[in-house]
């Protein structure tokens, strides 16, 4: 029988509407509502949440920092913020709840061999209370390290402030809504959410999947995917090393459970009622469930949408009505650090597969919800560098009876000496047709110096002369059926 | 006082007021049974004796062109290398996961998206100048193709205009109507520039062949037609304003409670939060920036249409989807699915609504209250229809009451607009952190501050 409506689900929807990378959590482990940005969002904001308190108690207006990904946090441009609040006042000193919010620093790309120099870690650290407001000697400490990034501070206070409004939004939405936000109706919530989900997922075949791959990076990958009723199981078994990619258990997790949201296509209510739906299990001592000091960069980035990817298929081995060619591989960053001081980052998505109905998107990143390109013009007037072109990548997406996804071209000139850091995850492989379509075209980075191309590995760090060239071509993806 | 003459022109219904020797005289026409001449023509026909010699009007016509994908064929001519660039940058259609993201659709295809081979530098300095050889390429190619308006968006022509203003010049000695995008501001990156050229271009014959229409009616009762731009400058026939003319109402609404400090205006239409005097230089579309300046303003999550539906949890809510007037509310159309003014009709509310009156439909209550208790049957709710309506009237006045609370960043609010009388008092009950204040008599008022014309134009 239908239900009419979930109270709860409603206010927090409507709370929270359009606030990417939020988190609200009850002091009893319930997660209540999780809007992510990135697909790592949906494991590392409840671990944050989780188990900061358990080892730091979190008091009532005492706001807590954190950018370590071995406690809940991502890559190290990306840090946490929780908050331990009270809705109903009749707590002091104890949270009730802890309100979460993740804001960004500008990104760089980085190869390191421990995380340590990827950037500076920051752990669990009290940085703000109502009375005394922001610490200030942690954060010009923070500030003045050598591996602080770029206007921490002004970052920081913005999302201090912005956490602070959210909480008084809380506190009187649920006054104007007279919401029960006893622990009692929340478990409640959470009960029906859990219920709707495993009804929801009965559109999931109730069949075992087994799938091995060996992704073009040397690392390889078993999942075994059980459909029960009313759980789905993914466990991660013959996990080979990997030189390039570390992942923790939380990244992971929001992997999978973002590749049951892209197959299902639906809205679901991100709680612990409908997360724990979603199980898994992997192999301790692999790069999927990484230790300190294994570096994240690159596996919160690349390699987690590369799971995503593998999920997606194999459930579409159990669901052949999911089945898409390859596509969404071989995405390019890029990262210019100009000898006049100036630091620009970029990152270019691929096309997409083609699946049976449809022709595979051009140029999309389906793993991150931050889609809107900076403006050339506001490009150009930052950074010493003229933009030559930008466009889809022609032929790019393989044939079929439905075409795969163009990727993009990018052409960047610049006008002053820099360095150069370059990363796709995909080298030496074109992304699959699927059932006689053909693949797509693998991606590309080209110098173009005094009129000579030359063909640049798939990562590297090189230095460029004022007047180089560099073209990014991300890869198409592959098309779907004979044509 | 002068005699007043202000016609609005919205999605559905046309909003007549007249103000003749201090005497209001007010109406409401419903477009599914008048056109915008006939109503136009028998509002005026049937005014007692006047001195009105210009009446002022505000539309969303470039709305409905937009919405019903009426506007012009036209072409899109860029910098060399960056024609794919605006679609590129379309925002994904909606931000859940799916399997194959689609990006929202603009007015102007790829394939009439062209590149001339010209550059200008972020420092303003011409790298390239376009030849005469690629423009006659180029002539030959529209022509063909059949387009004769064309938007121009070259990088950095904010920077300096001269590559646009030298081929603007060309496709205007060719025949062509052209709308550059440096002359919208100097200020906006190309995103917002160019698809405001775009928007200015599409909209362009479309806006101009209505305007005539309503003019030539006007004109055989000798009253002359002036529209109202977005910054309150009246006009007649500027193409340059037709498409910022979408936010002449908003504007018109900003000045005539310019001392309020924020504006909730409930039509039947729309519900938008207006901030008077505030300003901003983008507006944010659905299918990305727009540089157009406009009074600020929020169009609420929960609008007049909006569906009343099973979700995909099949738990009855609003969903996101409004229903718009075509078929329009069941209340006063042809749908089957109940939307907010249904709900507001069959709780009733929207019968002290004088000017509506005439448009509901015989027979509409029991269609309405059939299709809500079905939901109710399927429901927790089962045969209890007048729990269902009370819940429903509940949670309506919860979510918007808690948007506001997020959006209303002063600690006052004046409600106004034809539905203010019936959702207002609500609203006030539960927003008591805000000091509200209710207007009286704001029934007609997008067609009263309409008629105030260009008075607020310093």
């Amino acid at each position: 029988m239908a239900k009419f409506h979930l109270e709860h689900q409603d206010f927090f929807a409507d709370v929270f509407a359009n606030i990417p990378g939020v988190i609200l959590y009850h002091k009893s482990g319930i997660c209540l509502h999780l809007e992510q940005e990135r697909v790592t969002d949906l494991g590392t904001l409840p671990k944050a949440c989780n188990d900061v308190p358990q080892y730091m108690p979190i008091e009532a207006g005492q706001m807590i920092l954190l950018n370590d990904p071995y406690c809940g946090g991502s890559i190290l441009s990306n840090f946490t913020l929780l908050y331990g609040i009270n809705i109903n006042q009749k707590e002091k000193n104890k949270a009730e709840f802890v309100l979460g919010l993740k804001f960004a620093v500008r990104p760089a790309l980085v190869f390191a061999d421990s995380l340590d120099n990827e950037g500076l870690k920051v752990p669990p650290t009290p940085i703000f209370s109502e009375k005394e407001g922001l610490n200030q000697m942690i954060v010009e400490a923070i500030g003045a390290h050598p591996q602080a990034p770029e206007s921490f501070k002004f970052h920081l206070e913005q999302a201090v402030d912005k956490l602070k409004n959210l909480k008084s939004h809380l506190i009187n939405c649920a006054e104007i809504w007279d919401i029960d936000l006893s622990q009692k109706a929340l478990q409640k919530y959470i009960h029906l959410s859990n219920e709707m989900m495993i009804e929801f997922l009965t559109r999931i075949k109730p069949q075992k999947a087994h799938y091995k791959e060996q992704w073009v990076t040397g690392e390889s990958i078993k999942i075994e995917m059980e459909k029960e009723e009313k759980k789905l199981f993914i466990h991660f078994s013959e996990v080979e090393g990997s030189s390039l990619y570390n992942l923790t258990e939380a990244a992971v997790f929001g992997a999978c459970f973002a590749a049951v949201m892209n197959v299902l296509e639906h809205k679901i209510p991100l709680n612990s009622g409908t997360l724990e739906c979603v199980q898994i299990k992997l192999p301790q001592k692999s790069f999927l469930n990484a230790n300190y000091p294994a570096p994240v960069y690159l596996g919160f980035t690349e390699a987690s949408g590369l799971i995503s990817n593998f999920v997606s298929r194999v459930l579409a081995k159990i669901n052949k009505e999911f089945q898409t060619a390859e596509g969404n591989l071989g995405c390019c960053t890029i990262d210019f650090q100009f000898e006049s001081g100036e630091h620009f980052y970029d990152r270019l998505p691929a096309g997409l597969g083609a699946n049976k109905e449809s022709d595979g998107s051009f140029a999309v990143d389906k793993w991150t919800h931050h889609d809107l390109q900076a403006s050339i013009e506001d490009i150009e007037m930052r950074f010493p560098m003229l933009i030559r072109s930008t466009s889809i990548r022609p032929g790019s997406g393989g044939n079929g009876k439905y075409q795969g996804g163009p990727g993009m071209i990018r052409s960047y000139i610049i006008n002053k000496n820099a360095s150069l850091k370059w990363f796709t995850g995909l080298s030496g492989h074109n992304p699959d047709g699927f059932l006689g379509g053909n693949s797509g075209l693998g991606p590309q980075f080209i110098l173009v110096r005094d009129n000579a191309k030359q063909r640049l590995e798939s990562r590297g760090e090189m230095e460029l002369q004022a007047g180089d060239r560099i073209d990014v071509l991300t890869a198409g993806g592959g098309g779907f059926g004979e044509e | 006082m002068q005699d007043k003459l202000g016609f609005h022109i919205g999605f559905n219904f046309v909003e007549a007021f007249a103000l003749i020797e201090n005497k209001p005289i007010e109406k409401r026409y419903f477009l599914s049974e008048f056109t915008e001449e006939a109503a136009i023509s028998d509002f005026v026909t049937n005014l007692p004796p006047h001195k009105i010699n210009t009446a002022y009007l505000t539309t969303k016509w470039p709305e409905r062109i937009l919405q019903k994908k009426i506007g012009t064929d036209i072409a899109l001519l860029v910098t060399e290398g960056f024609q794919n660039w605006p679609n590129i940058r379309q925002p994904a259609f909606d931000k859940r996961y799916r399997r194959q993201p689609e990006r929202t659709q603009s007015v102007i295809g790829g394939d009439f998206i062209f590149g001339l081979s010209e550059r200008v530098n972020a420092q303003g300095k011409i790298l390239k100048e376009p030849t005469k050889d690629e423009i006659d390429f180029l002539d030959a190619k529209l022509k063909l193709m059949g387009v004769k308006t064309i938007a121009l968006g070259f990088l950095h022509s904010n920077q300096n205009p001269k590559n646009e203003l030298l081929v603007e010049k060309e496709f205007l000695d060719r025949g062509y109507k052209v709308l550059c995008s440096h002359k919208n501001s100097t200020k906006d990156n190309e995103v917002a520039r160019w698809w405001r050229s775009v928007l200015d271009a599409y909209v362009v014959d479309v806006f101009e062949e209505q305007r005539c229409k309503i003019a030539d009616c006007l004109k055989q009762k000798n009253i002359d037609l002036k529209l109202l731009s977005n910054r309150g400058r009246a006009f007649e026939k500027e193409e340059a304003f037709y498409f910022c003319s979408n936010y002449a109402k908003t504007n018109c609404l900003s000045e005539y409670y310019s001392k309020h400090s924020q504006l909730l205006y409930l039509g039947l239409e729309d519900f938008i939060l207006i901030k008077p005097q505030k300003y901003e230089k983008i507006y944010q579309s659905s299918f990305g920036p727009v540089g157009i300046h406009h009074v600020q303003q929020e169009r609420l999550s929960l609008q007049p249409t909006q569906v009343i539906s099973p979700d995909e949890w099949k738990l009855f809510h609003y969903i996101d989807e409004e229903l718009g007037f075509e078929p329009g509310p069941m209340v006063l159309g042809k749908s089957l699915t109940p939307c907010l003014l249904d709900l507001l009709f069959v709780n009733g509310q929207l019968n002290k609504f004088e000017s509506l009156k005439d448009y509901i439909r015989p027979n509409s209550k029991s269609r309405i209250l059939e299709a809500l208790y079905t939901f109710a049957r399927e429901s927790e709710f089962e045969n209890r229809l007048d729990d269902f309506i009370e819940l429903m009237m509940d949670v309506t006045y919860k979510k918007m009451a808690i948007q506001l609370a997020k959006l209303v960043d002063s600690k006052e609010l004046t409600i106004i607009g034809p539905l203010a009388s019936i959702i207002g008092p609500e609203l006030k009950n539960r927003l008591s952190k805000v000091k509200i204040k209710m207007e009286k008599s704001t029934e007609f008022i997008d067609a009263k501050v309409t008629a105030e014309g260009d008075c607020f134009n310093g």
